[in-house]
């Protein structure tokens, strides 16, 4: 996410487009294109040498954010941004700010549209039908399509997928902060970074919502109101936005027992029915 | 930079200090792990027990107490990871994307408050570390001497991986262990209690991981900064998969990581202080070396070895 919000700065930084619909486009496309092709490699790191894509994707992701402290620190610094602790990188140009409609930017309903795509990608398609089965079973998904699709489809999906997470950051970049700031530790795990740890809570929100991608919407929704009502604390009650995350942090624990838990109110209701 | 006998002396005695919260946190991973248990969360363990560590000994002056508060942060942690992942069967990965959530900004909070509280900006506050202590005539030998001259902790540290490896590969009890983290059902049928097991290994585990927190500020920086842990707790989780999920293995992979650690510390000194080259030199690459370094490792070790990973990992035990 920090990566892609990263290219999408430089991209539109680096293109001087007067027209906003294409600095837009360019934009979220190398966002796209760039942390897919990072995140690919994890995908390529499973086929080739069978690397667990948990532990490739947590180191991956950790090696980013070194690589986006570079580029902050050196080329595309803010000239106003002095202080070594935290640094600021160059605001994207105001062709490349996401235009409001209605009082609401245009981000949320650019995501819902790509939520409902993906929504039939995944359902009505043929790939997707190819997904699931590769989700559930990945022996099966060999029987069925070979293994050589099963490959390409890995790598595909880690491609797709980053490049997703990607177009998250370049969302974060052309709607709220207009440009990433990276502190000296490395900043994609610190608290208040540029990312505020929407990566990690990003995969909550799609267990919450069960992968569905049009429950995403609601559960996304649902964690965004909480960080909202923190930054509302903040002002109120100075109330570090620190806890706030805590709080969705707290959230994710229990929405991690969520399956089992549900499953075992549902036995104690059947039971009180019947009688047993 | 000259490279004579004091260089390698000071560079296999900073190898050593380097990777010794590394050190715990694998050994907590692999306690988590053998049993069963996936422990991505280590690194929000790691940071809670730093803040706690580092608050107890700043209130109370004193780095015993400040240990034990780290000690017991680990051991709620362990139990309340315990309580979800064994007791509720909760998803493991989803739990530990919480810790790795909550452990930055908790920590953050706690420290940003206590500031707050006595009215001090960042920075301003350091407690006193472990001093190092030498071991007499071992400490004497040349370049191997340095790993008898280190702070108490790292002494801890040794003893803690030997009694690990005696552990969990020579004695019956660590037999029994590893037998839940391969097949629960198998040991519950040889009167294994898993929930019982699982529960111990998970409040070990985070005792380790918060021990790891403790050495980054107790043993080496005296203060508390945002993110303390660096990333030693994801290397951790490498490292594992590195050694194959063996004790010396991974400690060896451990003492190569901490030896990249601190060639990287010279030689972001050196390019980044503008001695040789400019400061835009891209020294940030000097930091990735560790993260290749594994993922480099763990794709040749897949490939051409048996995988020694409990079989189990990540699926919560439910008696039928």
């Amino acid at each position: 996410m920090l990566l892609g919000g990263m290219t999408g700065v430089m991209a539109t930084y680096l293109a001087h487009l007067n027209n906003a619909p294409a600095t837009l486009f360019v934009g979220f496309a190398a966002a796209f294109i760039v942390s897919g092709a990072w995140a690919s490699i994890s995908g390529l790191l499973k086929v080739f040498f069978g690397v667990d894509d948990i532990v490739s994707t947590l180191l991956l992701s950790a090696s980013a954010a070194f690589v986006v402290f570079y580029l902050v620190r050196v080329p595309f610094r803010s000239p106003t941004s002095q202080n070594a602790a935290v640094l600021g990188s160059v605001n994207v140009p105001n062709d490349a700010v996401f235009p409001s409609f209605f009082g609401i930017n245009g981000v949320f309903p650019f995501a819902v549209v790509c939520a409902v795509v993906l929504y039939f990608v995944l359902t009505r398609m043929k790939f997707g039908f190819k997904l699931r089965v590769l989700g559930n079973s990945r022996n099966t998904a060999i029987a069925y399509f070979g293994k050589g699709t099963v490959d390409r489809l890995f790598v595909l999906v880690t491609f797709l997928s980053g490049g997703f997470i990607g177009m998250g950051g370049m969302a974060m970049v052309s709607a709220f902060t207009f440009n990433i700031v990276a502190g000296a530790s490395g900043g994609a795990y610190s608290a208040g970074g540029f990312t505020n740890s929407y990566g990690f809570i990003g995969i909550a929100i799609v267990f919450l919502a069960g992968l569905d991608p049009l429950a995403v919407i609601p559960a996304s929704i649902f964690f965004v109101a909480l960080v909202i009502g923190g930054l509302g604390l903040l002002v109120l009650m100075a109330i570090p936005s620190a806890l706030t995350i805590t709080i969705s942090g707290v959230t994710i624990l229990f929405v991690s027992a969520r399956l089992p838990v549900m499953q075992r109110l549902r036995t104690l209701l059947r039971r009180k029915v019947v009688g047993v | 930079m000259a490279f004579d006998l004091g260089f390698y002396t000071t560079l296999v005695g900073t190898t050593i200090f380097l990777s010794a919260p590394i050190a715990f946190a694998f050994l907590g991973v692999m306690w988590g792990e053998l049993s069963g248990v996936f422990v991505f969360g280590i690194e929000g363990e790691m940071l809670l027990g730093a803040v706690a560590g580092f608050l107890g000994t700043l209130a109370t002056g004193n780095i015993a107490i400040g240990l034990g508060m780290g000690l017991l942060t680990g051991i709620a942690i362990g139990l309340l990871s315990g309580f979800f992942e064994v007791t509720l069967g909760a998803d493991q990965i989803i739990f530990a994307i919480g810790l790795l959530v909550i452990g930055p900004s908790l920590s953050s909070y706690l420290y940003g408050s206590y500031l707050g509280g006595l009215g001090l900006s960042a920075f301003s506050l350091s407690i006193q570390t472990f001093q190092n202590v030498a071991i007499p005539y071992l400490s004497n030998i040349p370049l191997i001497g340095q790993f008898f001259n280190q702070p108490i902790i790292v002494y801890l540290m040794y003893i803690l991986v030997v009694l690990t490896h005696i552990f969990f590969y020579h004695t019956n009890l660590g037999l029994k262990i590893r037998a839940v983290g391969m097949n629960p059902l198998a040991a519950d049928s040889m009167a294994v209690n898993v929930y019982l097991v699982r529960y111990l290994s998970l409040v070990i585990s985070a005792i380790f991981a918060a021990l790891g927190g403790m050495t980054m500020i107790m043993a080496q920086t005296g203060f508390y900064s945002d993110n303390v842990t660096a990333g030693r707790g994801l290397i951790a989780i490498a490292l594992v998969r590195v050694g194959n999920w063996r004790t010396q293995l991974t400690f060896a992979a451990t003492l190569v990581v901490g030896l990249l650690l601190s060639l990287v510390a010279d030689l972001q000194g050196l390019f980044s202080g503008g001695g040789v080259i400019s400061t835009t030199f891209p020294y940030e690459i000097f930091a990735t070396l560790p993260y290749i370094f594994a993922i480099a490792v763990i794709g040749v070790s897949y490939k051409w070895t048996r995988s020694n990973q409990p079989a189990s990992i990540g699926r919560p035990y439910k008696r039928d």
